[in-house]
C-alpha cells in the first residue's frame, strides 16, 4: 500500500548549467534563469505556465525575482525546507508534489544555485547555521571538521572499515570518469592518489570531500497526468520524506547514543519505505549525497542497504557500479566527481537514469533512490519510477 | 563580551559560569534532569526552571578529528590541532566540545581526559573555551 504522493506527480524537466567555480557565465540568478529555461525546454512547457518554486539549502533566490526573466503570470505557491544543509533537497521536491497534490500550484520547480561570486562560499554559508561559540571554541568552523568527528566514531566504535568510504570515492570517480559532463571526465583515479591526497580533517583526505562547483540546477514538476502530454518521459515521484528523530541535530554532539554516527536518516527512511511501499531490495540505482564520502556510508545503512556489519561486505567498488553492481551509485559521479551545486545534480541524475539518458545508464532500470545531504539538521530521501507503481 | 552577546539561547548561564571559571550545567528543577544543549522549557515535566550546577571537567572522549586544512576562522589554532568531543564522567554524560592541549598529540576514543577553562581569539573577541589533556584529574 503506498503512500497519498505514488505516481500524482512526475518530474517533467530537467536543466542543469554547471561551471568550475569563479567561471560562470552570469551571476547567480542569470545562470538560474538559465537552468529554468532548460529544464522547460527539456519538458516542451511554456515557463509562463510556472506557478510555483521549492528550494533549500538558504537558497538566496527568492522566487518572486524569476517572474520578470521567465514571464510567469501568476505566483500560486513557494517554499523552502529549512536548514543550511543539502538535508532538504529530497524534501523540497516533495514539498513541490504536496503543493500539486492539494491544488495550490500545478507547475513547480524546485531549485538550487549557487554562484560564489554572488552568494559567497557554500560551506560558509552552510557553517552560518551551525557557527556558534560552542564549536568556534573547539576550532570547529567547516562541515568538513563536523563530519569528520561522526565518520571518526563510526570507524573506531562500530568497526565500519574506512575502505567503505574509499569504495564510494572510487565508484564515483569511475562514473564521473565516464561522463561528459563531470568535472573529472575522461581521469583516472587510483587508490594509491586517494591515500595519498593530503588529510583535511581526520578521518577525510581530500577525496573524501566534496567540492564546490558554481551553477545551477532546476527541475520541473507537474501533474502525472499532465506529464504524460509533454515532450520527455514522465519520471514519477512515489515518496519523498523529510525530517529528525527526537535525540537528531543541532544538539551540540549531544545527538542520541544510537544516532551520533548515522546520517540521520533513520525515521525519514523508515517513513519512505512505508510511504513508497517498497523495500531496499526493490530499488534499481541510488543517488546518494556524498557530502563527504563516510555519511554516504551512514546514509546507506540508515536506508537499509547493509548494516553496520556487513558494510565493507556490500559497500565495494563492483557492487556500487553499473550497468552490473548489486546497487549502482551515483550514476553520474555524484557531488565527488560530477560536480557539487549543492547536490542538486544528483537530483538530476535521478531522472536522467529513469529515462535512460545517464552516461553510465542501469539497463532496465524502475525505481531511484535519492537520498539528500546526510549529516544536516533536517535530512530528506526520495524514490523515483518510471512507471506508476501501485 | 557579555554572555548575551555570545548566545541568543537558553544557555547564557554557562558563558557567564566560564568567564568565571566554573564550569556550569543545567538541571531541571523539578524533575532535576540533566539537559544540554540547554532548554528553556523541561520537555520531561514542562517546567521552567533550571538550576546550573558546577560540574567537574573530566571525560572520555566520545569522538575526534584532527584539522590540517587552515579554515577560516581557525587562526587561533595552529594546524594539525585536535577537536574533541567528551562525555562527562558526572551529569549524566553531557558531553562538550574542546580542543587537546599539546595539539597533535595521539588520541583515541574512550581515553580519559580532563579540561581546564580559558580563551581563544575569533573575531576580535575573546571567546571562553575549553582544553582538554589526557589522563584523568590527578
Amino acid at each position: 500500500m503506498s503512500g497519498t504522493l505514488a505516481g500524482k506527480v512526475a518530474v517533467a524537466g530537467v536543466g542543469v548549467r554547471q561551471y568550475r567555480r569563479g567561471t560562470a557565465l552570469l551571476p547567480e540568478r542569470g545562470e538560474l534563469v538559465r537552468a529554468i529555461m532548460d529544464a522547460c525546454e527539456d519538458a516542451g512547457f511554456d515557463p509562463a505556465d510556472i506557478d510555483g518554486f521549492a528550494s533549500y539549502g538558504d537558497d538566496k533566490n527568492e522566487p518572486v525575482r524569476l517572474m520578470p526573466d521567465l514571464g510567469i503570470r501568476e505566483l500560486s505557491w513557494c517554499s523552502t525546507v529549512f536548514g543550511g544543509g543539502g538535508g532538504g533537497i529530497a524534501g523540497a521536491i516533495g514539498q513541490a508534489a504536496a503543493a500539486i497534490v492539494s491544488g495550490q500550484a500545478s507547475a513547480v520547480v524546485v531549485f538550487r544555485a549557487l554562484v560564489e561570486g554572488s552568494s559567497g562560499r557554500l560551506s560558509t554559508a552552510v557553517m552560518a547555521h551551525h557557527l556558534q561559540p560552542h564549536m568556534i571554541s573547539a576550532g570547529l568552523v567547516a562541515p568538513a571538521q563536523m563530519c569528520a568527528m561522526r565518520a571518526q566514531r563510526l570507524f573506531e566504535k562500530y568497526n565500519v572499515p574506512q575502505s567503505a568510504a574509499r569504495e564510494i570515492v572510487k565508484a564515483c570517480h569511475y562514473h564521473g570518469s565516464r561522463n561528459p559532463d563531470a568535472v573529472v571526465y575522461g581521469k583516472t583515479f587510483s587508490e594509491a592518489e586517494y591515500e595519498a591526497s593530503r588529510m583535511i580533517a581526520e578521518p577525510f583526505h581530500l577525496f573524501d570531500c566534496s567540492r564546490e562547483n558554481d551553477g545551477a540546477g532546476a527541475l520541473l514538476l507537474v501533474s502525472a497526468e499532465r506529464a504524460k502530454d509533454l515532450k520527455k518521459t514522465p519520471v514519477y515521484l512515489q515518496a519523498a520524506t523529510e525530517g529528525a528523530a527526537k535525540g537528531w541535530g543541532d544538539l551540540l554532539e549531544n545527538d542520541d547514543e544510537d544516532q551520533y554516527v548515522t546520517s540521520g536518516f533513520r525515521a525519514v527512511a523508515r517513513r519512505l519505505w512505508k510511504n513508497s511501499g517498497l523495500t531496499p531490495a526493490d530499488i534499481d540505482v541510488a543517488q546518494i549525497y556524498e557530502n563527504f564520502s563516510a555519511q554516504a556510508v551512514s546514509s546507506l545503512i540508515d536506508h537499509g542497504f547493509c548494516t553496520y556489519e556487513s558494510a565493507g561486505d556490500f559497500i565495494r567498488f563492483e557492487n556500487l557500479i553499473a550497468p552490473g553492481g548489486d546497487l549502482p551509485i551515483n550514476t553520474s559521479g555524484g557531488n565527488i566527481a560530477q560536480g557539487f551545486i549543492h547536490g542538486i545534480g544528483i537530483a538530476i541524475e535521478s531522472v536522467r537514469c529513469l529515462r535512460g539518458e545517464s552516461a553510465n545508464p542501469v539497463p532496465d532500470a524502475r525505481t531511484c533512490l535519492l537520498a539528500g545531504g546526510p549529516g544536516a539538521p533536517i535530512v530528506s530521501s526520495a524514490i523515483f519510477t518510471n512507471e506508476i507503481i501501485d | 563580551m557579555k554572555p548575551e552577546e555570545i548566545t541568543s539561547g537558553a544557555d547564557r548561564p554557562y558563558w557567564a559560569g566560564l568567564q568565571a571559571g566554573r564550569a556550569l550545567l543545567p538541571k531541571c528543577a523539578s524533575c532535576e534532569k540533566w539537559h544540554w544543549p540547554a532548554v528553556f522549557r523541561c520537555p520531561e515535566c514542562g517546567s521552567w526552571e533550571h538550576v546550573w550546577e558546577e560540574v567537574a571537567l573530566s571525560g572520555k572522549v566520545y569522538s575526534w578529528t584532527r584539522t590540517f586544512h587552515p579554515f577560516s576562522g581557525t587562526e587561533a589554532f595552529t594546524p594539525p590541532f585536535v577537536s574533541l568531543v567528551v562525555e562527562l564522567d558526572s551529569a549524566d554524560g553531557i558531553r562538550l566540545i574542546g580542543t587537546l592541549e599539546g595539539g597533535d598529540g595521539d588520541i583515541a576514543i574512550d581515553d580519559a581526559v580532563s579540561g581546564t577553562i580559558g580563551t581563544i581569539p575569533f573575531s576580535g573577541d575573546d571567546y571562553p573555551a575549553l582544553f582538554w589533556s589526557k589522563g584523568a584529574v590527578g
